[in-house]
C-alpha cells in the first residue's frame, strides 16, 4: 500500500541553525506518535510539513504528491488538517465562527465519515455549550476540542497533532484520547507529536524518536515502554515515570 | 438649546460621518491588515480630482460617485497585485512604498489640474435645505451622514456575518492558522484593499463635494484618518465610529468657537487617549 505520508531526507534551517538534517519518515495509516524531548524540531517537522516552513532538501510526499515548495493552503486542501501547539483559537471568532470559518462543503473527502459542523458538535458536546463564546475565553481543554474540531471540518485524510495533550487536565487528556481513537476508527490518519508518553502510547501504536534532527529509532510503543534503557536515553525518562 | 450651537453639533455630527467614510477604508487596511498604507490620502485626493474630469465630460454627479470609485478601486488593486505584495508584512517598506506612490500621484494630479482649489457640485436635489424644527440645515451634509450610516452598516455586516468577514477577523489573529485551514487568505486581503478604494473613492467624490480641494489635501486627509483610527482604537470598525464622533465634533466646536486652538484640540485629545487608553477608545490589546 502506498504510504500517506512518505518524509524523506528532509533538511531545514532556521535563522541560521541546523534544525531538521535529514528526516526520513513514513506513515501508512493508523496513527504514529513522534515523540523526544522539547527542542529537537518535532514542531519544525510539522511546520515543514504544512508548508509554514521551507526545507532547502528533501522530499514529502502526501498520497503520492509532493507537498515541498507549495502554498499552505493548498497543502490544507489535499487533505492535511492541523491541531497546532499552543491551540491558535482564534480570539475574534466565537466556537460556531471557528467551525463555519474552516468548513468548506464542496471539499471531497477520502476518511469515511464526512465531518461537517453537526458531527463536530456530536464528538464534543462541550463545545455546543459554549457555542456563542469567544475562542479565547474558553478553558484549555475546550480550546483544544475546538482546534481539533477545526481542523476536522476541512474532511481531512490525515491530521497533525502537535502537542495536543499540553495544559490538559487528566479527564480532559481521556476526553481527547478518546475522540482520537474515533477519529483513526474513521479512517483518519494521526500523526501526533507529543511529550507525554501516557497520552503518545495510548493514541498510537507505532512511534518515532526524533533526537536533534534526524529519526533515531522506531518501533512499536509496547517494546519502547519495556526497554528502560531507551526510554531514559531518548526521553529522559526515569523507570518510575514511565508507569502507566 | 441655542439654535447657534445645535447648529455647530450637527456641523460636528455630519462632519464625522465624513470622516467616517474616510477612516474606515483606512482602518480596514491598517487596522486590520497591518498594512501601513500612507497612500490612503492620495486615494482620496484621486478619486476627488477624477470625479472633476467624469463631471466635466459627462455632467452627473452620481456617474463621478461610481466611476471614480471604481476607478480607484481598480488602482488599488494594481498597487497591491504590483508593488505592495512584494513587500507584504515589512511595516518599513509599506511606509516608503506607499509614501512614494502619494508623492508621485499628488505631482501628477498637480501637473494636470493645477494649484487652485476645486469642488465639485453636488445635484441640485441637494442643495434643497431641510427643515428640522427650529433650524433649516443643508440637505446634502444630511445624505453625507446617510452614507456613512449605510457604509457603517454594511461593513459590520460584512465582518460579521459573511465567510469573507470572518477570514478577515481571524486572519487578523493568526494569519497561518488560516492558511492551514485550506483557506486563500491572500486573496481576501487583496480583496479588502480593493474594498478599502472603493470606500475611500466614495468619501473622494463626497467630501470633494463637501468641502473645497486641492493639492496638499491628501495629506489632511490621512492625518485625520490616521487621529479618527488612533483615538478609536486599532481595527475596530465601532471604535472608528466613535473616533469620527470625537474628532468631528472637535474640529466642529473648535473651529466655531476658537479656530486657532482647532489642531491643539485635536492632537491634545490624541495625546490623551494615547496617555490612557494606548490602544485606543475601543481597542483592544493585542
Amino acid at each position: 500500500m502506498e504510504p500517506v505520508l512518505e518524509i524523506s531526507g528532509v533538511h531545514v534551517y532556521r535563522q541560521g541553525s541546523h534544525i531538521l538534517k535529514g528526516v526520513d519518515l513514513s506513515l501508512s495509516g493508523g496513527s504514529l506518535a513522534l515523540i523526544g524531548r522539547n527542542g529537537m524540531g518535532k514542531t519544525t517537522l510539522i511546520s515543514t510539513i504544512m508548508g509554514l516552513l521551507r526545507s532547502s532538501e528533501g522530499s514529502i510526499r502526501f498520497m503520492g504528491q509532493e507537498l515541498i515548495g507549495k502554498k499552505p493552503c493548498l497543502i490544507a486542501r489535499k487533505g492535511i488538517g492541523l491541531v497546532p501547539q499552543g491551540k491558535r483559537v482564534f480570539r475574534s471568532l466565537t466556537v460556531d465562527e471557528h467551525l463555519k470559518l474552516a468548513f468548506e462543503p464542496k471539499r471531497k473527502h477520502q476518511a469515511d465519515i464526512y465531518w461537517n459542523v453537526e458531527r463536530v458538535y456530536e464528538l464534543f458536546p462541550r463545545l455546543k455549550e459554549r457555542i456563542r463564546q469567544e475562542g479565547t475565553r474558553l478553558s484549555g481543554g475546550e480550546q483544544q476540542m475546538l482546534a481539533i474540531g477545526r481542523a476536522l471540518v476541512t474532511n481531512p485524510s490525515l491530521l497533525l497533532m502537535d502537542e495536543p495533550s499540553e495544559g490538559l487536565s487528566p479527564i480532559m487528556m481521556e476526553t481527547v484520547i478518546e475522540a482520537c481513537h474515533r477519529l483513526t476508527a474513521a479512517g483518519i490518519s494521526l500523526l501526533v507529536v507529543e511529550q507525554s508518553l501516557h497520552f503518545a502510547s495510548s493514541v498510537s501504536d507505532r512511534y518515532a524518536i526524533l533526537m536533534t534532527g534526524a529519526i533515531v529509532q522506531q518501533g512499536e510503543f509496547p517494546d519502547l515502554l519495556r526497554d528502560r534503557q531507551l526510554l531514559s536515553a531518548y526521553m529522559g525518562i526515569s523507570n518510575t515515570r514511565v508507569a502507566r | 438649546m441655542n439654535v447657534n450651537l445645535l447648529m455647530i453639533l450637527l456641523n460636528g455630527i455630519t462632519y464625522a460621518g465624513l470622516l467616517f467614510m474616510v477612516a474606515s477604508g483606512f482602518t480596514l487596511v491598517f487596522g486590520l491588515m497591518r498594512v501601513v498604507n500612507l497612500a490612503h490620502g492620495i486615494f482620496y485626493l484621486l478619486a476627488a480630482y477624477l470625479g472633476l474630469l467624469i463631471y466635466r465630460t459627462t455632467g452627473s454627479w452620481w456617474l463621478c460617485l461610481i466611476g471614480s470609485s471604481l476607478i480607484v478601486a481598480a488602482c488599488a488593486f494594481v498597487i497591491h497585485s504590483t508593488l505592495l505584495r512584494r513587500v507584504q508584512g515589512d511595516d518599513q517598506r509599506e511606509t516608503l512604498l506607499t509614501l512614494g506612490i502619494s508623492f508621485v500621484v499628488g505631482d501628477l494630479l498637480l501637473a494636470y489640474f493645477g494649484g487652485m482649489p476645486q469642488r465639485l457640485r453636488a445635484p441640485e436635489m441637494f442643495s434643497v435645505p431641510v427643515s428640522l424644527g427650529i433650524l433649516t440645515y443643508p440637505g446634502f451634509r444630511l445624505f453625507v451622514l446617510g452614507i456613512a450610516v449605510f457604509i457603517g452598516v454594511f461593513l459590520w455586516a460584512l465582518l460579521k456575518f459573511t465567510q469573507l468577514g470572518r477570514i478577515i477577523r481571524a486572519g487578523v489573529d493568526d494569519r497561518d492558522m488560516v492558511a492551514v485551514l485550506g483557506i486563500d487568505i491572500d486573496w481576501a486581503f487583496v480583496a479588502v484593499f480593493v474594498l478599502a478604494g472603493f470606500i475611500t473613492g466614495l468619501s473622494g467624490v463626497i467630501g470633494g463635494s463637501y468641502l473645497v480641494f486641492a493639492p496638499g489635501e491628501d495629506i489632511h486627509v490621512l492625518t485625520y484618518s490616521l487621529i479618527v483610527v488612533i483615538v478609536g482604537g486599532l481595527g475596530s470598525l465601532s471604535g472608528v465610529a466613535l473616533g469620527a464622533l470625537v474628532v468631528g465634533l472637535i474640529d466642529s466646536f473648535s473651529k466655531t468657537l476658537v479656530p486657532a486652538f482647532t489642531m491643539f484640540f485635536l492632537f491634545g485629545t490624541l495625546m490623551l487617549v494615547l496617555a490612557f487608553r494606548p490602544h485606543g477608545l475601543r481597542g483592544r490589546e493585542k
